[in-house]
Parts: C-alpha cells; sequence; structure tokens
C-alpha cells in the first residue's frame, strides 16, 4: 500500500488496548470534516505531518468530502468605500461554503484569484497606502507583497501559477505587473520576495487590458494590438519570457472588438478560451484545442442569454468558469464595471442557460475557479 | 479457480462456509454472507476453504458480530438483484425505499457499542477487507473525534505529545479560527 511516508498517522489505542494500525487510522482521518482536521494538527508530529504536508491524503480528502463539483471563488467588495472585502467560495448550486474577510480594504483596484490563492491590489489614496495582498481562502491567512512603489493605477497586475518544467505539475504562484515598456515580476514565497525587472512587452500600447488577461498552464496571456489586428502574446511565467509569437486569436475573432462584437479571452478546463458577445445577446465560446503553436481554435459553444442586455447592460462581461462532468459550462456574466453579476449554468443539451445566483451592488468584484487545497476548508 | 464441489450456480449459492475464530468456535455461514470478506472471497476462489478458514485474529464475541452485518448487508444485495421484475417501478422503489432505511436502523443499532468493541470490528473488518463495516465503523470513530480537542484525542487515545510547546503555539496561531 504506497510509500510509508504517506501513511505516518500514529496508531490509535483504546484503553484497554486494541491498537489501530496507521493505514486504519489513515481511513478514520479522511472521514473527519477539514476543519476539526486543522485542529488535529496539533495532536502529535506523525498527525500534523499527514495533515499538513501530505498531498496523497489531501486528495483523497478532497475526493471524499466534495462530491459538489467544481468551486468558484468570488471575491466582492462592498460598504461606501469598498472597505469590506469578503471572499466566497460558491459551488454550482450557488451555495456559499465558505466566506472568508479579506481584512480592511479600500477601493480595491484589482481582484484575481487563481488556483488556489486571491490577489488583492488596493488603490493608494493619498497618503494612505494599500499594499498588495495574497490571502489563501482557505486558512483566511494574508500575506502583504512587498512595494514596489508605483502607484497602482498606473499598472495592472497579472496573478498566475508557472508550470512545474517538464513534470507539467503547479510551480510557484507569480505576480506579473506590467505599465507601458515595464513589466516586473514577483514570486509568492513566503514574504521573502523581491520584485525583478522581466522583459519589456513585445508591443508599446500594452498597459490596458480592456479584455483581461488570463493565465492558462503558466502562461499569461494577453490580447496586443499589434499590425492593425488583435493578437495574443504571451508570457511564461516560469521561464519570465514573453513568448516569440503572437498567438492568433479565432478566425472570426481576429478583431477583438468591432461594431457589433466584443470579446474576453478565459480558461476553461486548462484550455486558453475566446468568447465573443454579440450585441444581440449571443454568445460565442472558443477553445484552444491542441498546441498553441497550431492554433486549433474550435467553436464549442454558441448561445443566448437573452435577458443579458436588461441585466447587465449594452456591455455585458461574459467570462466562462468551467466546463463541468456533465458537460453544462459555468460562467460568470457580468455588468462591465464589475458591480453586479451572476452565475449562469449553460446545459447545451437542453440549450439553456439557468440563473443560479446574483452578486449585487458591490464596488468591485473579482470571480476565478478555486481549486486550493479542499482539505483545509471549514465544513 | 472454482472450487471442488461447487458445481452450478445454486449449488454455489446454497454452499456453507466454516469460518473458526481464534479461541476455535466454529460459525457455519452461506457463502453469500462469506463473500462480503474480500479476504474470504479469494480463499473461496483459489479452492482453500475446505475444513474451515480459521481467522486467528478475530475472536468469537467480534466474529459474531461480523457475521450479524453480513447476513443482514448479504440479505440487502440479494434483494436488489431478485425483486424487481414483480414489482412496477413505484412500488420497487417503494420497497427499496422500506429496505434501505430498516438497513440504515440495522447500523445504528449495530454501532451501539463501547470503544473497544468498535476498535475490535473496525481490526476485523480490515482483516477481513470487508468495506461495507470498515467504512461504517471508521466514520463512526470520525464522527466521536471530530468535535474533541487534542488533548481529548491524546486522552481517549493514547497518543503522546511529541511536539515541542513552540510548534504547538505555532500550530494553534495559524489556525486559531479552527480552535473557536
Amino acid at each position: 500500500m504506497g510509500s510509508s511516508s504517506s501513511r505516518q498517522a500514529k496508531t490509535m489505542r483504546a484503553n484497554d488496548g486494541a491498537v489501530l494500525p496507521q493505514d486504519v487510522v489513515y481511513e478514520i482521518l479522511l472521514r473527519v470534516p477539514a476543519r476539526p482536521l486543522r485542529r488535529f494538527r496539533a495532536v502529535c508530529k506523525s498527525w500534523r505531518s499527514l495533515l499538513s504536508d501530505d498531498p496523497r491524503f489531501a486528495a483523497a480528502h478532497a475526493a471524499r468530502h466534495h462530491r459538489g463539483g467544481p468551486l468558484f471563488a468570488v471575491c466582492v467588495a462592498t460598504g461606501t468605500n469598498g472597505e469590506v472585502a469578503e471572499i466566497m467560495l460558491l459551488d454550482t448550486s450557488g451555495r456559499a461554503v465558505k466566506r472568508v474577510n479579506a481584512g480592511p480594504s479600500l477601493r480595491l483596484h484589482q481582484i484575481l484569484p487563481h488556483h488556489g490563492l486571491v490577489l488583492l491590489g488596493g488603490t493608494i489614496i493619498g497618503a494612505e497606502r494599500h499594499p498588495l495582498r495574497v490571502l489563501d481562502p482557505a486558512t483566511g491567512a494574508i500575506s502583504i507583497l512587498p512595494d514596489d512603489n508605483v502607484s497602482h493605477y498606473c499598472y495592472s497586475f497579472v496573478f498566475g501559477r508557472a508550470a512545474a518544467g517538464s513534470t507539467g505539475g503547479d510551480g510557484e504562484y507569480k505576480v506579473l505587473s506590467l505599465s507601458g515598456q515595464t513589466c516586473k515580476i514577483l514570486t509568492i514565497d513566503g514574504g521573502n520576495g523581491r520584485w525583478r525587472a522581466a522583459p519589456g512587452p513585445p508591443v508599446s500600447n500594452i498597459d490596458k487590458f480592456p479584455w483581461g488577461t488570463v493565465v492558462v498552464k503558466g502562461v499569461v496571456y494577453l490580447p496586443v494590438y499589434h499590425g492593425e489586428q488583435w493578437k495574443i502574446a504571451g508570457f511564461d511565467l516560469a521561464a519570465e519570457q514573453w513568448q516569440p509569437a503572437f498567438l492568433q486569436g479565432p478566425s472570426t475573432v481576429s478583431s477583438f472588438i468591432s461594431g457589433s462584437r466584443f470579446g474576453f479571452l478565459a480558461e476553461l478546463n486548462g484550455h486558453l478560451a475566446a468568447v465573443s458577445y454579440y450585441t444581440d445577446s449571443t454568445i460565442e465560446i472558443w477553445m484552444l484545442m491542441d498546441s498553441v503553436e497550431l492554433a486549433m481554435w474550435r467553436k464549442k459553444y454558441r448561445f443566448v442569454i437573452s435577458c443579458i442586455r436588461r441585466f447587465y447592460g449594452p456591455y455585458p462581461e461574459v467570462k466562462p468558469l468551467s466546463v463541468l462532468d456533465d458537460g453544462r459550462v459555468a460562467l460568470w456574466v457580468c455588468v462591465l464595471h464589475n458591480n453586479t453579476g451572476a452565475l449562469w449554468i449553460y446545459d447545451p443539451r437542453t440549450k439553456t442557460c439557468i440563473h443560479v445566483v446574483a452578486i449585487e451592488n458591490c464596488l468591485k468584484i473579482g470571480v476565478g475557479m478555486y481549486t486550493g487545497n479542499l482539505l483545509q476548508h471549514s465544513t | 479457480m472454482a472450487s471442488a464441489g461447487s458445481g452450478d450456480e445454486k449449488a454455489a449459492a446454497a454452499a456453507m462456509i466454516t469460518l473458526i475464530s481464534s479461541d476455535n468456535e466454529k460459525f457455519e455461514v452461506t457463502e453469500a454472507t462469506a463473500t462480503l470478506s474480500q479476504t474470504i472471497r479469494h480463499m473461496i476462489e483459489d479452492g482453500c476453504t475446505d475444513g474451515g478458514v480459521p481467522l486467528p485474529n478475530v475472536t468469537s464475541k467480534i466474529l459474531a458480530r461480523v457475521i450479524e452485518y453480513c447476513k443482514k448487508h448479504a440479505t440487502a444485495a440479494a434483494g436488489e438483484e431478485g425483486s424487481s421484475s414483480s414489482f412496477s417501478d413505484a412500488a420497487f422503489l417503494e420497497v427499496d425505499r422500506a429496505f434501505l432505511e430498516e438497513l440504515e436502523e440495522f447500523d445504528d443499532a449495530f454501532l451501539e457499542v463501547d470503544r473497544a468493541t468498535l476498535f475490535d470490528l473496525i481490526l476485523a473488518a480490515n482483516y477481513l477487507d470487508i468495506k461495507g463495516l470498515l467504512n461504517l465503523t471508521c466514520q463512526k470513530v470520525a464522527d466521536s473525534v471530530k468535535g474533541k480537542t487534542p488533548e481529548q484525542i491524546r486522552e481517549m487515545y493514547n497518543i503522546v505529545n511529541d511536539l515541542t510547546p513552540e510548534e504547538e503555539a505555532e500550530i494553534r496561531r495559524e489556525t486559531q479560527w479552527a480552535f473557536e
């Protein structure tokens, strides 16, 4: 049964002598909800290492306790000036599985959930500085990132996780900051990180991203205007290099914006996706199926949310979040200014779109898939 | 593969197996009951159950309880296969639900034992590889520990605290919310 290192739980003994071996203790702890398990790390060393450091145990625990499918991290700033920020993990039925207070916040400029963490970029107002913070929704832990002495309004952040070399696993979380001709990068490593210069962007007009940036398998993708066309530039977070060639968007989305259509980039189940929204309320989702080099885009979904304009105004933002196991597609649809949004689920079999849950009248909302360590969920 | 004398399907279903506890008590059970244990199923498949199956790790007291569990759950398994054709779907679902409720009540009553017996049942379920029983008993222990503090866990299960006071304080600081 596997390596002994993953079965380090100490034996348990009833008072009259029956001793449960380690593999049975492992089975028992797998059945304990996450919140007490966090506490049980203080029982002894072997329990601490099993419950804190064993990815196999964490994965087995997640599989057992989280049958509700994927979770979406929805981060909202509320209050008159956005003083209060909260992160909710919603399941596909819209239920908040967990809520975490994100601490004092003021006019959050960017809220970027990625995998298991959330980057919070505060605005600097006068002398009041609100540094970049990274929050772990599983534990509520917040790390403050080093300041790089530039007003946050001058540039945009991208938050993602590098691919871990040839193994294709997950590497370090990094923040890329983009401002005009300057790029800087920071590795999130528990407070010791420093901003480093990164290679400058391949085009000069890189400071605005009306259609968002997205990180897919360790590569940051962002639309850039080049040669009188919108193309997609890629920055590899592990190599910290721009990719040599631009990527073409799907053929009909080569202009990201035109009179009747505009587009967004998204990450969908490990693929780069491009969304076209037409002003007749039609939504198309394209996915880059094969290698990035071949640029094989496939139109996977085309549907209409008929009431979209009434709810979200003439310029809604449409962000596909996940293709669920049963083939349905979870989407976040929101007003472009990002203060009201909702989770929708599109079912390709019935060609219907269901409204799941709305978040209204916030100052800022950031939404992404949550793929953190579910062992640490409270229940 | 097939054991000697287990001719056609019907004969196999009615075949009896003798289980022998650590204190040498013999229990006659049907093959359907015995094969809830993967360990015994493999022995039957290998044809090495003639003359009884010795279970040196299981006392007669515990083996009697394990057999009680297996009998009940083997009936459940047989019921699922056999009875569906004679009922309309709705009636079948009704019967099914009633039976599942009965099974749940049985399981709840079955778990009304002291901690030492519960541990012995877990050890037997683990050794005999009876998935349902292992799940049931492990879940019972998990439910009984989830409201406890680390100190209570150590005391209940005789675990020595080998963390330094500093390490323990750090864990508590990191997970303050889980202690509240």
